[in-house]
């Protein structure tokens, strides 16, 4: 926490120096940052070295939110995960443009009208296609 | 701000559009039937493939010749003459692979009508390609005809080798678009943040690092597409394993738009006297190691990939021109040696789609005695690998005349020199299947291989087209000189 904080005041103070263009007061930046690092490090391989250790076959297994574990989870997916996920970014994607053009679909008049129509269209076509091809069915 | 839309602005859009509307038909008309259909129920989708694309080849003529009517769509595309002779090269490659389309397919067991789609996808996605005039439309062309085409290459999905194919072009082709991608990120930077090609054109020096870093990237991303040599490596394996048509296709369409939407970079903003040495190098490894490496290819379609890979070879050196800054006299040679590449290309492809299409396969040996079952199929390829070869008399051998005696004028005589020598070996492998077909006895049983009407019409036409481009070249290279300098201003 306190690391990432000097982390943070470092940066900023590195951009405040970027800008108005000191760049011959950096070295103490990087002395600081450094030593920030060194600190910073130093502590978790101190822990690391000279922490206790107890293991036992509670505290080795994987935590799976208390509950016991039923089995891995390196499974292969099935495929049609991958094909919801793609579907999704399709549609996604369709809002993307929507948001925007919803704010500024008056001064775009009936041209940006027919435009999107067009783009609803041919998504809209797109939905039809993969449900007729049979996409949307699980089985 | 009110959005309003011109008529020039329409009619440049009018072919792309056209061209998407068809597939999306084909696909809809298609949609819940069968894909092992037989021919006669599926004829209605080559016959609204090629009624949609004569009508884009209409609407790109109704424009005539007359020259540009400026920035279009805010300077995302223009309709001038250059970008027109791209999108007719384009527009007539789709109809012959329509028109073979219809017959391949249904020998193939795989008759659906994304196969169709997907060529006027990709092909509308070219013509804008051919006409884009800013990195953003051009980069959108780009990934828009090769998401079409990844598809087409592994279209028999069932085939190992097709897939195969298609994985090793789209993992390629997606880290080739990254190159292109970083180049246009460092041009834009370059430039003082203007995607405009004619802004950049204003605002960029030679000097420049950043540009020419940038530049040099985007060569790299449109070098991938068109199979020049440090980025080859996928071509030959593509080609072999990929459907004939869909080859065709590639090997014609794919690399027409590449170098159309190139050659319009390069000619509005050069790069220098470096990046024209290091193109080039690539220009004389490409056509060296391509005529080379086709020599001992004893399947059709993987000598064809190496030639492919040489004529990218030729075509480098107009690129090398117009990137030292002589771009005035390479300049009518590109859309001249394209459309001759295309028709004759798309002659020898119609013959390899009907020998694939009896024999599943496409070895020289399975063309012995070819002109002897189907002499006007052996004609017309024969014709064909002669103007691939560059024999007097077809438009093959104009195309490379006036690339050489350019580069001789621009002060390049290396290359015109290895250029002919690389020519001269080419010869040896082009004459191995007219020997075959000409001089050797048939070896297997088939009388007769089966042709759809489709495919004689294509090689006919095409073949016809080579000799007379040959015979009459004028008018060709005199429309091509107008398009280049009407870009160079």
């Amino acid at each position: 926490m306190i690391d990432a904080l000097i982390g943070n005041a470092a940066s900023r103070e590195v951009i405040m120096l970027l800008a108005a263009g000191e760049s011959s007061d950096l070295l103490a930046i990087v002395v600081y940052a450094t030593l920030a690092i060194v600190v910073g490090l130093g502590m978790l391989f101190l822990s690391e070295v000279l922490g206790p250790r107890r293991k036992d076959s509670q505290k080795e297994s994987v935590y799976e939110c208390g509950v016991p574990l039923l089995d891995s989870a390196r499974e292969p997916f099935t495929v049609k995960f991958y094909l919801v996920a793609i579907l999704f970014i399709l549609f996604d994607i369709e809002t993307v443009f929507l948001l925007p053009y919803a704010v500024v679909y008056q001064q775009l008049g009936v041209i940006g009208l027919a435009e999107m129509g067009i783009f609803i269209f041919v998504l809209a076509g797109g939905l039809l296609y993969l449900w007729k091809r049979g996409a949307l069915e699980w089985d | 701000m009110e959005l309003t839309i011109s008529r020039a602005e329409i009619l440049a859009l009018l072919p792309a559009a056209i061209l998407f509307f068809t597939g999306l038909m084909q696909l809809f008309l298609d949609l819940g039937k069968s894909s092992a259909n037989t021919r006669s129920e599926k004829t209605h989708l080559a016959m609204i493939g090629v009624t949609g694309i004569l009508l884009a080849l209409a609407s790109l003529f109704i424009q005539g010749v007359e020259p540009s009517s400026g920035a279009l769509y805010a300077g995302a595309m223009t309709d001038d003459l250059f970008g027109r002779m791209g999108a007719g090269v384009i527009i007539i490659t789709a109809l012959f692979c329509s028109l073979m389309a219809g017959g391949y397919l249904a020998s193939s067991g795989n008759n659906r009508a994304e196969f169709h789609s997907l060529i006027c996808f990709s092909g509308g996605a070219m013509v804008l390609l051919c006409q884009a005039t800013n990195l953003i439309s051009i980069f959108v062309a780009i990934e828009t005809l090769s998401l079409a085409v990844y598809v087409l290459a592994g279209y028999f999905k069932n085939h190992q080798a097709s897939s195969e194919g298609a994985f090793k072009y789209f993992v390629l082709g997606a880290f080739s678009s990254g190159f292109l991608l970083l180049g246009m990120a460092f041009v834009y930077g370059a430039s003082g943040g203007s995607i405009s090609l004619a802004d950049i054109a204003a605002s960029a020096t030679h000097d420049d690092t950043l540009f020419a870093v940038g530049t040099f990237l985007m060569v790299i991303g449109f070098g991938f597409k068109v199979g020049a040599v440090p980025f080859h490596s996928w071509v030959p394996d593509v080609y072999q394993g990929a459907p004939v048509l869909s080859v065709g296709w590639m090997a014609v369409a794919v690399k027409s738009a590449s170098f159309f939407a190139l050659f319009r970079f390069v000619l509005f903003t050069g790069g220098g006297q470096i990046l024209a040495q290091i193109l080039a190098a690539i220009a004389v490894v490409t056509m060296l190691l391509g005529n080379l490496a086709a020599l001992n290819q004893l399947s059709l379609k993987r000598m064809l990939a190496y030639s492919g890979i040489a004529h990218t070879g030729y075509l480098l050196i107009p690129l090398v021109l117009a990137v030292s800054g002589s771009g005035a006299i390479a300049g009518a040679s590109i859309p001249f040696y394209l459309i001759s590449y295309a028709v004759t290309t798309l002659a020898a492809f119609g013959v390899i789609v009907a020998i694939s299409v009896a024999t599943d396969r496409d070895d020289v040996q399975d063309l012995n005695g070819l002109a002897r079952t189907r002499p006007l199929l052996a004609l017309g390829f024969t014709v064909a690998l002669l103007s691939l070869a560059g024999v007097p008399l077809t438009s093959g051998f104009i195309g490379k005349l006036m690339i050489f005696s350019d580069a001789i004028e621009g002060g390049f005589l290396h290359l015109a020199l290895i250029g002919i020598v690389a020519s001269l070996i080419s010869i040896y492998y082009y004459l191995r299947p007219v020997v075959a077909m000409w001089f050797k006895e048939p070896s297997t049983s088939f009388d007769l291989i089966p042709a759809s009407w489709g495919v004689q019409f294509t090689v006919a036409v095409c073949a016809i087209a080579t000799v007379a481009l040959g015979l009459f070249p004028d008018w060709l290279v005199n429309l091509s000189k107008l398009s280049v300098h009407a870009i160079l201003g």
